[in-house]
């Protein structure tokens, strides 16, 4: 049986979060209790955390999880341990695990209580000089360019590449030579490694990937019906609208000539646990004549040359 | 007395640059670090400096009276480096490492909204050292930019253009269409216009550099490093790549002007002194940044049978890192100062502001030449007289060749026949003996009182004269081809420099003295020391083990810094901030010289290390001992045997172990950890030798396999049932030299790419060992004890030799 326990704080990887509250997925955490409120941290992690990470923050707690709970004893936490790290993945949970966002149910004191009482039962943190290097997500989107390192064991490294940090904890990572989504990630954002040395180095990445795109090396997902050759998707730019951060490019046939243009940006989907987040794609025809397809898929219509699509 | 004394005041300050040229530096806000790489104003003034953080800062009021003033912002992140930045009709544009974008703040909130990309129209193979630079723009509205080729093995500065248009200078028209336009460039940090509205770029000395160099770009020159070549259709357009250490059959243009290595070890960009006189009376010449002397020169061109070519002089040093320079347009000169991972005098970052204080300085204004000598323009009357004895002409050529820059060469004297001053003391003509084309001449003229006494002129062509064809930089046979030092050695700290070690407390960083404490070191970003700067160090130990070997090492302490390496965990070579006792073994022997010179500093450790050898009872039959051990060569201990571990080393005694540097007594930092292993096996009896690389289709399940292999590109791998062991030259995988894939990368690049390496496997049923030049470099459990194949494979345009390709059935006992 699959419990789905209330008022609880399992750290399976956690996150180091970015921007607003993500309203958790999976499961829901209670609303919080209209009587006092304690800003005890420890007394906050009896009631809400303990029973699965355990009273010493060991992990040992009494519920039974599908993924067992993490230690803080322990440390290692994998999306970051700082104040901030742990106080956004109380916030927000951790999509697709057990563990919930706290937003709701805790208030904003209590979830710094419990934060620093997390802190208390790890090892003592190492202030890393590296530390200047992390991005983090704070009000806005991040658009971050560099060199990606391989997203997958085996996989080439892609020299010119772009991450997306967007405020919904999401990662969204890309090869921009020729624009494919690699792969989505959760947590937290980027370590920019090249700030050492000579630079030049990969990104990387600290989210932890939740999607790899066709394994993380896609083919080329446009086409023209009746064409052979997939289209060649150059970037145009890249554009921030408010919470949302885009990608721009257009389609070209290898003969050159240009069919359309597609602003393309993602987003976390609260409806359906099985996946997490959609693409959403707005296709401008510059050539009307043309099917387009998208991994094989007829892209809708245009109406007045544009249409918007999500998968 | 009283008079000689305010003359003797008025000559001192007269001799210092700064008061002509004042210097003062901006603040940036509390703990940020501008690393300048491109800078621009828009037409309010407001300054944008683009930086190596892929930052660009805004500041407003940068001319304000005291540098608090000016008021400091991020306008954009998250960009991929941005080493040229260009303002157009108050839109930015910066060339980043893989595109030249437009910044567009399009809401007005003070940050950047839109990136767009106007073209990534030039290859990025991911090596570190492929930066882009710019960006000049041409009346037409062109960008131009310049790209440097990849550093690689088996030097780490051997250039080579492994994508289109590395090497290149490319003009980027408005429409974003890159036209590769003039090739043959090395490390071309800076790209600006000069007198004329003519397009110069600088390059930085290296292999086929041999100093730093200021060119006059037209469209199709070629100008001296081979590798871009490789992308023109003399070489099949990609087809063929033209040789690192043969000079290519290509004509080149000269540069217009070799900055002496004494003034300048790296350049930086240039501008055009176009202020009205109000950066002082060198309008028209061009001002260069310098990064490792930390200066300002000053060059000054003149067209010579319609050739540029020119003098250069020492303008403004003791500055700091300077990469960029900018005039504002009230003719202060904004520098840009980084110098991370590069190396150059401090400050290492910052922005500095460089204002005339309205004084004329005592300087030769311009060189001009003649058929027989120079004439030169003061700035103002001198005052003095001058005879011939106090000026002094020599001249020089530079060798063109794959090493790393040249020395000056061939000079000679040149005999001074006349130096006559002109009525108003402001012209000085100088009758030269000897001069010729394709010679760089270096004039000293002392007793004149000149605020810099010595000019640089390079002679390409005469005034007068048939056209010369013989450049500066003279085609000579090239150096003996050098000893590949990499040759049969492991690397155990390159690339990922602590994938083979185990230390708390242990990082890779930059290191540099602490001014507070000089028992310390302060660490930061950087990847040039692994150094126990860390909490709670303790000692550092290889994963790997070894026996007989040749080592090699860096290493660099802080006052009365102590700590020392352990061979095989057990016998210590002491590494102590104390000439007496710095390369000894402890308890064992002091140097019989001194060769260690002092703390702060880099130091060389070589020698041999020879381990004690058993009988079959396991007991002892020879000694560990050292050989030859050297601190940055010179001997100190030529031998020294240990009748056991020594103090602090482990107990008992084996054939092979880890080395072990010592990390908790002090600080301490280490590079470029070597070792060659001197016991590999040479037995090959009853080995069966392939007539080809070519592998069987099935091994028994317990085998030895053998090849000596060199990999010069690409990737290759020998695959093994489900496992492939690769064999990489820093292919873009970055899984090196002795991953076996999946589940086992390696990081580190044990073995540079283009270097000969014995790669043995062996099968022992489930277990497979790689063993990299006779050490085990990784055990992998197959999973399998079945009979497998072994099979050679490699990706496109992988260039792989295999030599001495043998297997022996194996059938001893474990």
């Amino acid at each position: 049986m699959r419990i789905f326990p209330t008022l609880l704080l399992l750290f399976i990887g956690c996150s180091g979060g970015k921007g607003p509250a993500l309203p958790p997925l999976d499961p829901v955490a209670q609303p919080k209790p209209e009587e006092t409120e304690t800003s005890d941290g420890a007394a906050i992690f009896r009631a809400s955390c303990a029973s699965c990470h355990g009273e010493k923050g060991d992990g040992k707690g009494i519920l039974v999880l599908d993924r067992p709970a993490r230690s803080f004893v322990d440390g290692g936490f994998s999306f970051g341990n700082t104040h901030e790290a742990i106080f956004r993945t109380v916030t927000r949970g951790i999509i697709r695990t057990p563990m919930p966002g706290f937003a709701e149910a805790l208030s904003d004191a209590q979830r710094h209580a419990v934060t620093d009482h997390v802190i208390s039962l790890s090892p003592t943190l190492v202030e890393a000089t590296a530390e200047e290097t992390i991005l983090v997500v704070r009000d806005r989107p991040l658009v971050v360019r560099g060199h990606l390192p391989s997203v997958a064991e085996g996989l080439p490294e892609r020299p010119r590449g772009l991450l997306v940090g967007g405020l919904d904890d999401l990662t969204w990572e890309y090869r921009v030579d020729d624009v494919r989504l690699l792969a989505v990630r959760q947590g937290a954002f980027v370590n920019r490694t090249d700030w050492g040395g000579r630079g030049g180095t990969p990104l990387e990445p600290l989210g932890k990937v939740i999607h790899l795109n066709q394994g993380g090396d896609p083919v080329a997902p446009w086409r023209v019906q009746g064409m052979e050759e997939a289209l060649i998707a150059r970037l145009s730019g890249t554009s921030i609208r408010g919470r949302t951060a885009s990608l721009r490019f257009r389609l070209l046939a290898h003969s050159g000539e240009a069919i359309a243009e597609v602003e393309t940006w993602g987003q976390v989907a609260l409806t359906d646990p099985g996946h997490p987040f959609r693409r959403h794609f707005r296709v401008t025809d510059l050539d009307p004549g043309a099917a387009l397809l998208f991994e094989n898929q007829r892209v809708p219509k245009p109406v007045a040359g544009t249409v918007e699509f999500s998968r | 007395m009283i008079l000689s004394l305010v003359v003797a005041v008025c000559q001192e300050a007269a001799v210092s640059e700064s008061d002509y040229y004042r210097v003062d530096m901006l603040q940036p806000p509390a703990g940020e670090f501008i690393e300048v790489g491109g800078l621009d104003f828009d037409s309010s003034g407001t300054l944008y400096v683009s930086t190596r953080r892929g930052r660009v800062w805004r500041v407003e009021n940068p001319l304000a009276t005291h540098p608090a003033e000016a008021r400091w912002s991020i306008w954009a992140e998250g960009l991929h480096s941005g080493l040229g930045l260009r303002v157009v009709e108050d839109e930015v544009y910066l060339v980043q490492r893989g595109e030249l974008s437009r910044l567009r703040d399009v809401d007005g909130d003070g940050i950047v909204d839109d990136v767009d990309t106007i073209t990534q129209g030039w290859g990025m193979s991911g090596n570190y050292h492929e930066f882009a630079f710019g960006l000049p723009r041409d009346p037409q509205g062109n960008f131009y930019i310049s790209t440097n080729v990849g550093f690689w093995s088996p030097e780490w500065w051997h250039g080579l253009s492994k994508v289109p248009w590395r090497g290149w200078i490319i003009k980027l028209s408005p429409d974003g269409e890159a036209h590769p336009y003039a090739s043959g460039v090395r490390s071309p940090c800076g790209l600006g216009f000069g007198p004329d509205g003519d397009l110069f770029y600088t390059d930085n000395q290296g292999d086929w550099m041999p100093a730093c160099g200021v060119f006059h770009v037209e469209e199709g020159d070629f100008f001296s490093h081979p590798a871009s070549l490789r992308w023109t259709d003399a070489y099949g357009n990609g087809d063929r790549i033209p040789s690192s250490m043969e000079a290519p059959n290509a004509a080149r243009k000269p540069a217009a002007i070799w900055i002496p290595y004494e003034w300048s070890r790296s350049t930086g960009n240039l501008m055009m002194v176009d202020s009205a006189g109000k950066f002082g009376p060198f309008d028209g010449q061009m001002i260069a940044a310098e990064l490792t002397n930390g200066m300002l020169v000053r060059l000054q061109m003149e067209k010579v049978q319609g050739q540029w070519q020119g003098a250069c002089f020492p303008f403004r040093r003791e500055l700091g890192s300077a990469v960029r320079v900018r005039f504002a347009s009230d003719g202060t000169l904004f520098v840009g100062y980084t110098n991370r991972g590069w190396g150059g005098r401090a400050p290492g970052d910052g922005l500095a502001r460089v204002r005339w204080t309205g004084i004329v300085p005592q300087e030769m204004q311009t060189v001009h030449l003649l058929q027989d000598g120079f004439e030169i323009a003061l700035t103002k009357p001198v005052a003095p007289a001058l005879t011939i004895d106090e000026v002094k002409i020599r001249d020089y050529d530079y060798n063109w060749w794959w090493d790393y820059g040249s020395p000056e060469m061939r000079e000679r004297s040149l005999e001074v026949l006349s130096a006559t001053l002109s009525e108003d003391r402001q012209r000085l003509l100088l009758k030269v003996s000897g001069l010729h084309a394709g010679r760089c001449v270096r004039g000293t003229i002392s007793g004149l009182g000149l605020l810099h006494d010595t000019f640089d002129y390079t002679i390409n062509q005469m005034p007068k004269g048939p056209w010369n064809t013989d450049p500066v930089v003279k085609l000579v046979a090239p150096p003996p081809e050098r000893e590949n030092e990499s040759e049969g050695w492991l690397h155990l700290t390159w690339g990922d420099a602590l994938a083979l070690w185990e230390g708390q407390g242990w990082k890779l960083c930059e290191v540099r003295p602490d001014p507070e404490d000089p028992k310390n070191f302060l660490s930061g970003l950087g990847n040039s020391a692994l150094a126990n700067v860390g909490p709670n160090a303790g000692d550092l130990v290889s994963t790997l083990e070894f026996g007989d070997i040749e080592f090699r090492f860096n290493v660099q302490l802080p006052e009365g810094g102590d700590s020392g390496l352990y061979f095989q965990s057990r016998y210590e070579l002491q590494l102590v901030d104390d000439a007496d006792q710095c390369g000894g073994i402890w308890e064992v022997k002091n140097p019989r010289v001194r060769g260690w010179r002092g703390p702060h500093d880099w130091h060389t450790v070589t020698g041999r290390f020879l381990a004690p050898r058993f009988d079959a009872a396991g007991r002892r039959t020879r000694r560990a001992r050292f050989e030859e051990i050297a601190v940055d060569g010179v001997v100190v201990v030529p031998y020294a045997e240990c009748d056991g571990p020594t103090g602090g080393g482990e107990e008992g005694e084996v054939a092979r172990g880890p080395l072990r540097f010592q990390g908790w007594l002090s600080p301490v930092a280490i590079a470029d950890v070597r070792v060659l292993p001197l016991d590999a096996k040479t037995d090959t009896d009853g080995w069966q030798h392939f007539g080809s690389p070519l592998l069987l289709d099935e091994y028994p399940s317990q085998f030895d396999w053998h090849a000596r292999l060199r990999i010069g590109e690409g990737e290759a791998g020998l695959r093994v049932g489900d496992f492939s062991v690769r064999i990489n030259a820093m292919g873009p995988s970055r899984a090196r030299t002795g991953s076996v894939l999946p589940g086992h990368p390696l990081g580190v690049e044990l073995i540079p790419a283009d270097t000969w390496f014995d790669l043995d496997l062996q099968r022992r049923g489930p277990r497979l060992l790689v063993v990299l030049n006779g050490v085990t470099i990784q055990t992998v459990d197959l999973g399998s004890v079945e009979p497998l194949p072994v099979v050679l494979k490699w990706a496109p345009d992988t260039l792989l030799e295999v030599e001495d390709a043998r297997w022996l059935h194996w059938q001893g006992q474990e």
